[in-house]
């Protein structure tokens, strides 16, 4: 957006939604509701015109202009799934979805379990004991970190194995792993509250970039203008919820 | 008027105010970039991409959308930067439909900023669209197009996103005569990935099929699954949410040397910037998880008795 008239209007319809969007911390309001609305419309909107110019003009229409009648097979394959809605019909649709099933199977199966599987175990199968050191580490910090892999692997799996009843040594080995999981767990949490506040400061600074005379003080005015409208929707509220209670 | 503790939508509340308060407090106050630690992570990132040559290809996919600007556009950024700083042959492309014109925006300010560091290089500075750098832009199939791009990446993507052949581009050429065609032949694939498709998708589908050394930048959310990969040497390179963003720009910003990069342009510090409240806003749930669990323990207590 080069228009100067155009940023300053991007600037104001941003904060404008963010704040709409934060209001919802006090409360559910029309603000809010009025930005759900704005939100799911734009990306639904967005999505569609994309995925019509991107996909059925692109990958269709161009191709089928230029002679490339095969492109025929996938799209009638496509429209096969409509017939769902038709019970006489609805047995032609699992052809596509066996297609896309298979393809599917086929290519992420063994990849899934070389990548997947196959090579984390070959990560987690470590020798206890290394003979050499290497720049990143020593010896002993090899030793400690593959000892602590496998008490973690052995642990975890004897917690989530439940042919055997966790008595003795089999319940202190689960203990074990439950403490392991601890570990994960919180490692997942701090991880999510580190993302979340780092969403949250970005909205901050863009509030806090569009609060400048250069886009006419938006964060400032919005943000009053969202204090009064909220107030004066509380008092409307007040004043007009016991009568429809009432009636 | 119940106690505070008695009502919960109360201490909702009051813990979004201080949240609130704590991180534009640190926005407003003038604190500067914290000193910063960099994790063997993020250093080995930055060395990946300076191990490259310059003239040699790196592949860089854009696999986030706004939502998650705030955590990986700074690591988009600042690896822009360094591979424009060493002079790569830097192809771009982004799986999220919804993430493309963050993509393109980055690209041509961070190639705007490689171009002014030589202004005695006039019109052919380094780098120029189509010759050092491409955008190839978005395709549909998500994990079918990393297939397909271990066939051929011209393939793949017909065109570019300024909509000329991509065939044609005298950027797959290399100084020695050797062609780029597919995955395999980049010696650096980056992601900077959001969630799905991302990291996941490029190591199943397209180291599945082809060994080329990948790293990338993920969301702080993300960052504890891909670290198995990391450490079964599956990626080379690990910068996690803004943390790891950070610890980049720090590595950037210290390597900077005019006499080889040619004029130093403003540090990168987007991410930087955000520690400080990161840091304060991080000190703060820590202290209301301990503070909970105080609560918590008393009123049991208060209860057998």
């Amino acid at each position: 957006m080069n228009d100067p008239a155009l940023t300053i209007f991007g600037a104001w319809l941003s904060v404008g939604l963010m704040l709409a969007v934060y209001s919802f911390l006090y409360d559910d309001n029309p603000f809010f509701k009025i930005a759900e609305h704005f939100y799911i419309g734009v990306s639904v909107g967005y999505l569609i015109v994309l995925s019509f110019y991107e996909y059925l003009i692109k990958k269709f229409w161009e191709p089928l202009q230029g002679g490339h009648l095969w492109v025929l097979i996938p799209a009638v394959m496509g429209l096969l799934i409509f017939t769902r809605y038709f019970t006489k019909l609805r047995w032609l649709s699992r052809w596509t979805f066996a297609a896309v099933m298979g393809w599917t199977a086929g290519v992420a199966i063994p990849r899934t379990i070389s990548q997947f599987l196959l090579a984390q175990v070959d990560a987690t199968v470590k020798p206890i004991f290394t003979v050499q050191s290497t720049p990143t580490g020593t010896d002993v910090d090899f030793f400690i970190n593959n000892l602590l892999i496998l008490i973690g692997v052995v642990a975890v799996l004897v917690h989530f194995f439940f042919s055997v009843e966790h008595r003795g040594p089999i319940r202190v080995t689960a203990r074990v792993g439950v403490l392991y999981l601890m570990v994960a767990f919180g490692a997942a949490f701090g991880s999510t509250t580190m993302a979340r506040m780092s969403l949250l400061y970005g909205r901050a600074y863009a509030l806090k970039e569009y609060s400048s005379a250069e886009y006419f003080y938006a964060t400032p005015i919005l943000l009053a203008g969202i204090i009064v409208g909220l107030v004066l929707w509380r008092q409307i509220e007040r004043r007009i919820l016991p009568t429809r209670r009432m009636s | 008027m119940p106690a505070i503790s008695q009502d919960p939508l109360l201490i909702r509340r009051l813990i979004f105010l201080l949240l609130a308060v704590i991180v534009v407090g640190t926005l407003l106050l003038p604190l500067g970039t914290p000193p910063m630690v960099v994790n063997q992570e993020s250093q080995d990132f930055y060395d990946a991409v300076a191990a490259l040559k310059p003239g040699d290809p790196i592949l860089i996919s854009f696999d986030f959308d706004p939502a998650s600007k705030p955590e990986l556009e700074p690591a988009a950024r600042a690896l822009l930067r360094q591979a424009f700083r060493r002079r790569l042959r830097v192809v771009t492309l982004g799986l999220w439909q919804t993430g493309i014109g963050l993509a393109a925006e980055a690209i041509e300010a961070e190639a705007e900023i490689a171009r002014s560091r030589f202004p005695q290089e006039g019109e052919n500075a380094y780098p120029q669209y189509g010759k050092d750098y491409v955008f190839l832009g978005w395709q549909p199939g998500q994990f079918a197009l990393i297939v397909r791009l271990t066939e051929g990446i011209q393939g793949a993507f017909p065109r570019e996103f300024r909509g000329a052949e991509t065939e044609r581009l005298p950027i797959w050429n290399g100084s020695n005569g050797e062609k780029v065609r597919t995955l395999g032949d980049f010696p650096l694939v980056v992601t900077i990935s959001a969630g799905n498709p991302g990291i996941d998708e490029w190591i199943r589908y397209g180291r599945g099929k082809e060994d080329f050394p990948i790293a990338t930048a993920v969301t702080a959310v993300t960052s504890p699954g891909r670290m198995p990969f990391y450490k079964s040497g599956q990626i080379i390179g690990l910068l996690a949410g803004m943390r790891g963003a950070a610890e980049y720009e720090y590595l950037l910003n210290r390597s900077e040397d005019p006499e080889k990069f040619g004029v130093t342009p403003p540090p990168l510090v987007a991410a930087l910037q955000g520690m400080n409240a990161l840091s304060a806003s991080h000190f703060l749930i820590i202290g209301l998880v301990v503070v909970s669990n105080i609560m918590y323990f008393t009123s049991q207590r208060r209860g057998r008795r």
